[in-house]
Order: structure tokens, then C-alpha cells, then sequence
């Protein structure tokens, strides 16, 4: 453990006394923007999918046309998978995401 | 190199019916900032109650559990339950994290979704900046952890007796699941009769 750790914290550390306040805004955005979307209200109604994205009802082909769904979602292959909105938890608030 | 042997409890959906769970389980989570610890594999750790829990909460009692043998190696888990080096190093580079993120932005208050998902997208060029393969973590929502006791009678120092506690596989880890089985609904088990 002791390496791992060392060699990490070493590496941030570096990384965290270098990095200007730009780059590191970079960095932030990339992560930011790379996420998927929040899904919410997300139902089954048997064969029938429909939920909620940014407040627009859309159907399942329609969300992954618009891309809204991870890349490893079939139409086929969908399941339901629940988090809370933030951690620590929001308990009034949640949200849904995919998989598959 | 020493491993961990962790029990994980995966809650999922019935939709797809049993040969699905059975087959295509664990489920990838979504990868949007609603992941407590980031994309990955969730698992309730040790036991099903939480995972019970979190069924009847979420899927309208149509849930399925998916019980986990997970072998990680211990260098690559960042525990933030047990371990408190983990702890320790988590908090320092999460403050470092956030003073940056204040010199750019002082409204900012990054989440610890946030800080892991920053992390893990440094560690894409070079591991090394952050190793692990999985996260365990525990939340401090009273909702949940209910049961508090006084250790010696004063009101400053309770022991929670149950703490709900997860962990976060991350995709490259899913080769870490070394069995599964499907202990819930009924209907769903090894035995039953599958329609």
C-alpha cells in the first residue's frame, strides 16, 4: 500500500503546486462536460419506456437518438439503477440513470 | 499482494426477468454527476439490508439482489470506511481540490462525485495519480443510520450500530467479481421455477 500511496500522493502533490489556475479550469470542464446526463422520473410501463430528461418527456429510441443515454444502453437492455442526486444525500431528490 | 474479499449486494431492476439478471448482472451504472462515488458497479456491502432497503425505495418492490464475491487487491481499494490512510489521503487532496476550484470560482463547492471524477480522468495518462479500482464509502444521512447509541451515557460520542456502506467497482474491476448469484426475488433463485 505504502508505494501506491506514495507514489500517488507525490504525483498530486506535483500536480496540485504546478498546475496553473487555467489549466486546471481545463481540466475541470473536460470532466464536467464528459458527464452523462441526469435522468429522472424514469418508469417502466411494461414494454412501454418512458421517462423524464431536463423535464422533456421523450421515448427510449428518442433519448438515444439524441444521445442521451451511455454508450453501452441497447433499447433492448435497459434496467433501471437509482442513486441519490448528491452525496450526501439529497432525500427529497432522485434521480435515475441507465444501464446495461 | 494481499487481497480484500468483499461481499457485495447488487440491487437491480426485475425488468428483463430472471435469465437477464441471472445473465447480464452486475449493471453499470449511469455516468452522470448522481453517482455518489462515480460510474461503476454498486454494491451494498456485507449483507442485504440496505440493498432490500434501496429495492423497496426505488424499483416499487420489483427488484432483484445480486450477491458478489468481489477479490480486490488491497492497494487498489481506496477505503474510505476502514481504512483511515485512505481517509486521510482523500480528504487532503479533496481540500486541495477545492481551494483550486475556489481560486476560480469561489461559489464553487465541489461535490465528492466531483472530486472523483476529476481524479479518475487524471488518472487516464498515468494510473499512478490515482490507482484504485474500487471506492468504498459510507454516507452519514440520518435517515438511514438510525439505530445511535451513547457509548458511555453523554450525549457527544454515539456509536452508530448500522451504517449503510457501499462500494463502487469501477468497469476495468468487473473481472474482480469472482462468483455471483441471485439470491432475491424467490422466483429469480438458483432452483426455482423459471418461467
Amino acid at each position: 500500500m505504502n508505494d501506491i500511496f506514495t507514489k500517488s500522493q507525490e504525483l498530486l502533490d506535483e500536480f496540485f503546486d504546478s498546475i496553473s489556475d487555467e489549466e486546471f479550469l481545463n481540466n475541470y470542464l473536460a470532466v464536467e462536460q464528459s458527464k452523462g446526463p441526469l435522468i429522472k422520473d424514469y418508469s417502466f410501463f411494461d414494454s412501454e419506456v418512458t421517462y423524464t430528461v431536463t423535464g422533456q418527456l421523450l421515448d427510449l429510441d428518442a433519448a438515444i437518438r439524441e444521445g442521451i443515454t451511455s454508450k453501452n444502453i441497447h433499447a433492448k437492455k435497459v434496467v433501471s439503477y437509482a442513486y441519490e442526486s448528491t452525496f450526501p444525500a439529497n432525500d427529497e431528490n432522485y434521480f435515475f440513470g441507465l444501464a446495461a | 499482494m494481499a487481497a480484500v474479499d468483499i461481499l457485495g449486494y447488487h440491487t437491480c431492476s426485475t425488468y428483463g426477468g430472471w435469465s437477464y439478471v441471472k445473465c447480464e448482472s452486475p449493471f453499470l451504472s449511469g455516468s452522470g454527476e448522481n453517482q455518489w462515488l462515480t460510474q461503476g458497479y454498486y454494491f451494498w456491502t456485507d449483507s442485504d439490508f440496505f440493498a432490500h432497503k434501496w429495492g423497496k425505495l426505488s424499483y416499487s418492490n420489483n427488484y432483484a439482489i445480486v450477491k458478489c464475491d468481489i477479490e480486490i487487491e488491497k492497494d487498489l481499494l481506496l477505503d474510505l470506511v476502514g481504512c483511515v490512510k485512505s481517509q486521510r489521503y482523500f480528504k487532503k487532496y479533496l481540500e486541495r481540490f477545492r481551494a483550486k476550484l475556489k481560486t476560480i470560482d469561489p461559489t464553487q463547492e465541489p461535490t465528492v462525485h466531483a472530486f472523483i471524477a476529476f481524479m479518475r480522468n487524471l488518472s487516464k495518462n498515468n494510473t499512478g495519480f490515482f490507482p484504485f479500482i474500487a471506492i468504498k464509502a459510507e454516507d452519514s444521512g440520518n435517515k438511514y443510520n438510525t439505530d445511535t447509541l451513547s457509548f458511555i451515557g453523554g450525549p457527544e460520542e454515539m456509536i452508530i450500530s448500522i451504517q449503510r456502506q457501499q462500494l463502487c467497482l469501477f468497469e476495468s474491476g468487473l473481472q474482480l467479481i469472482t462468483r455471483k448469484e441471485v439470491t432475491f426475488p424467490e422466483k429469480f433463485t438458483e432452483g426455482a421455477h423459471h418461467e
